[in-house]
This record gives C-alpha cells, structure tokens and sequence, in this order.
C-alpha cells in the first residue's frame, strides 16, 4: 500500500537524449523522477550520451528548461535527488565525453551503465522510462 | 508576497513544522490536511495525491505528493495511523486545498495508532499563532526577505 495499489518495485531513467544543448527537454525527465520517489517509490537515473555533462560541476547550474522558469535544471535535479532519486554516471559515456568521474557534481550518487540499466529492464517488477 | 494566511483554527493540533494539522475526530480517527499558512507559501497546486485507503503512515513521513508549478513536494503526516478515507473530491478539484484548507480541503482521515505520542509534536490552543508567526519569518528569512 501507498499511493497506488500495487507499486512497482522502482523505477529506472535512462537519459539518453537530454543533453545540455537541448535545456527544454531538461526539466521533464527530473521532475518526473521528483514525482515518483516522493510517492516512496525507488528511482535511479542512469545519465549516457551527452547527458553525463550535467554532472559536470558548473553545466546544469547554467541551464533553465524555460525562460519562464526560475529554477535552473541543477535545481530540479537536486529537486528528484532531495526526494530519493539517486544520480547515477555511465562511465563508458564519461569516458567517451573526456569527463573525469572522479570531478562529479556530489548529487552524483555512483555509476551504472548499460548492464545495470537492462538488468533493471530485464526485471518484471521494475519499470523503466527513457528520455 | 501578499498578506500571510496566519488565522488557524482553535480545534485543530498542527505539526508547525510540516504545516499540516489534525483534527481529532473521536473513535480513535483524525482528519488531516495542510495549513493555510503551507498552501500559500507553496503556491497553486495542480495536483494532490493522498496515499490510498489501508496505507500505514507515521508522523513526519510522507501522506500525500502535491504537484505545484514544476515543483513536487512530499507533504508530512501530523499523526501516525492507517488511512481510513481520502478525499475523494481532491482529485478532481485541487483547488479546494487553497479555498477551504480546513474544511472541504481535507485530505485524509487516519486511524490513529498513538495519539498520545503524536500530540507531543503538535502545537495546540495559544501556542499556534506564534509558532506560525515564527515559521512565517523563517521562510523570509529562507527567501532572502528578512
């Protein structure tokens, strides 16, 4: 029980096309995200691709989903992160992005990359969002 | 900001720090909801999801997710207990949580399960105006306004 009648035992996000040069696809995926672990459901966010620069110290902190919107999109990760959503690195994409993964923003919660994320696909209690 | 929402009704326990109250209805239940003070600190709701009927909740733990403009924010319980009943017209017209907070705004009523323990976290009769006067001057300060 809780705020559905059969939860799911949690819930993965890979962004894979959210990436810095498109900053108004960047608040949807984390205010989902933000949505699901404040109804106590478990979420991890694998960042891949080109999204792995907004782990970058300096990156998100610059972006804004909207004019309209005062929260920049560092805010709004720290946002799904303050509800239990956990930030985690593909180190493949690290690598190929010539980003060190010891220089992380610290809401990075870890790396997972491909095997993770499809062992969690590959499990019928979880379900899994890609953005 | 307009003028603070700081009128609270006498019957009520609140939980100053969550902005929730209590509203101890005999046989054991409770209705809950959300301060007048928390609704208009956090501005319009879109969306407000009380956990569903049968759900176990604990005093400061998550009893409903409100839905605010591109915010989420996990609203406490005041008490402990099972949710007997949610609010069924929130769903439809979340709206009522700002109009009327202690009245047809209510979002859950609970079964309490240790009223006794709970009450000591509430703030009741003459205490609440300041304490919600403090919590008033918390969030300017929060907000770079004090």
């Amino acid at each position: 029980m809780g705020f559905v009648e059969q939860p799911a035992e949690g819930i993965a996000i890979l962004l894979w096309a959210s990436e810095p040069d498109a900053p108004h696809r960047l608040a949807t995926p984390f205010f989902h995200a933000a949505a699901a672990a404040a109804m106590d459901v478990p979420v991890e966010i694998y960042f891949t691709a080109r999204s792995v620069h907004l782990l970058v110290p300096g990156v998100a902190e610059q972006l804004r989903a909207s004019e309209r919107f005062d929260k920049t999109v560092l805010d709004a990760m720290r946002e799904a992160v303050s509800h239990g959503a956990r930030l985690l690195a593909c180190t493949d994409a690290l690598h190929a992005h010539g980003i060190d993964p010891q220089r992380l923003i610290p809401e990075c919660g870890g790396h997972g990359g491909a095997v993770q994320f499809m062992a969690r696909a590959a499990d019928l209690r979880w379900r899994t969002l890609v953005f | 900001m307009s003028a603070l929402h700081l009128h609270c009704p006498d019957d009520l326990h609140y939980h100053v720090e969550h902005q929730v109250w209590a509203r101890l209805d005999g046989d054991g239940l409770a209705t809950v909801g959300i301060t007048a003070l928390g609704i208009q600190l956090a501005g319009e709701i879109y969306m407000c999801r009380p956990k569903t009927v049968g759900s176990a909740v604990e005093q400061g733990r998550s009893i409903a997710v409100v839905e605010l403009a591109k915010s989420i924010v996990s609203v406490k319980s005041p008490v402990s207990g099972s949710v007997v009943a949610v609010n069924p017209r929130l769903a439809e017209h979340p709206g009522l949580a700002h109009e009327d907070p202690y009245g047809t705004g209510w979002l859950a009523q609970l079964r309490l399960t240790d009223v006794d323990t709970d009450l000591r976290a509430l703030v009741h009769g003459e205490a609440v105006a300041p304490a919600m006067q403090h919590h008033a001057w918390l969030h300017r300060v929060k907000q770079g306004e004090g």
